[in-house]
């Protein structure tokens, strides 16, 4: 059987990813800064520990979505230097992305009407 | 508190390339979430079972990544040294004086010895052009990691070829004066 090889540039991101990239498209943030941020952006439906948190951190910066900024203390929390994420240009780029393929799922839906069906 | 102690050494659980970049702030995040969860004045039994069990399941698939990393390394390596050894292995199946032919000797003449020792050089040097070109950053830096590798390769294969490398310091250490071109001349002629 033949494989199916994708030529979408920008596959579907997982929910994580999305958030991460949501949260920190308007400023950095720390680690616990995107973790309160997704939970606020998603109403709590989205809920990360520091393991996915940190696992998705990772594959992003290698794949260049977001990149390390400096350290630097956060004065909300305490004096302990920690880590800032910046989305890269590539990150907007991916993230633009993805929303307008969601405006477009959500475009279709209006257009059949199926907000009107029942849940 | 204790538990944060647990949660450090569940972190040592990770490979050490994301132990060490992450950590720091995995104690850090998991110290914020506990002061938030006080804070809220929530029992600890559950906040801490989702965050060892979400921890550990994360150990676990970090783990599984880092294996598929050195599993497709040592692959790579392992094909490059055996696509270099079909050389030799053709030169010398094309020679019918080969002693691996049964015949006398002589010409391009390697024996399964050579081929094993040849095998695990290849083999050593390809995975450590790889870890050179993947860890080091820099362009200039990597491209001098590459050669280095490349360079200590030649060096050994020299030395167990011809005793090139010893008969080189012998003849550095008993003549220092000694022209070095004509010295390498009479040595590897």
């Amino acid at each position: 059987m033949r494989a199916v090889i994708s030529t979408d540039p920008t596959p579907p991101l997982t929910p994580a990813v999305l958030h991460i990239l949501l949260a920190l498209a308007q400023e950095e943030r720390h680690g616990y800064g995107i973790m309160k941020q997704v939970a606020l952006d998603s109403a709590e439906t989205v809920k990360m520990g520091p393991g996915t948190l940190y696992g998705a951190l990772g594959r992003l910066t290698k794949s260049g979505l977001i990149s390390e900024s400096e350290s630097r203390v956060d004065p909300a929390l305490d004096d302990q230097r920690r880590i800032y994420y910046r989305i890269t240009s590539a990150g907007s780029a991916v993230l633009a992305a993805e929303l307008k393929r969601y405006r477009n799922v959500v475009s279709i839906g209006r257009k059949r009407q199926l907000s009107a069906l029942p849940v | 508190m204790r538990y944060h102690q647990w949660y450090k050494a569940l972190l040592r659980l990770y490979p050490k390339g994301f132990r060490d970049r992450f950590g720091e702030s995995m104690a850090q995040t998991f110290a914020d979430l506990d002061r938030e969860r006080r804070d809220a004045g929530r029992s600890p039994a559950a906040f801490l079972a989702w965050m060892f069990l979400e921890t550990l399941a994360s150990v676990a698939l970090e783990n599984v990544a880092m294996l598929n990393v050195t599993v497709r390394r040592l692959r790579k390596a392992a094909l490059a040294s055996g696509v270099l050894l079909a050389l030799p292995l053709t030169l010398t199946l094309a020679n019918p004086a080969a002693r691996l032919r049964g015949g006398e000797g002589g010409g391009f003449d390697w024996m399964p010895g050579s081929f094993v020792v040849m095998g695990v050089m290849l083999f050593a040097a390809a995975l450590g052009v790889q870890i050179a070109a993947e860890r080091i950053h820099g362009p200039t830096a990597r491209a001098i990691a590459v050669l280095g590798v490349i360079a200590f390769f030649a060096l050994i294969w020299v030395e167990l070829a011809v005793d090139g490398i010893s008969q080189l310091a012998l003849l550095m250490a008993s003549s220092p004066s000694a022209h070095l071109p004509s010295s390498l001349g009479l040595e590897f002629a």
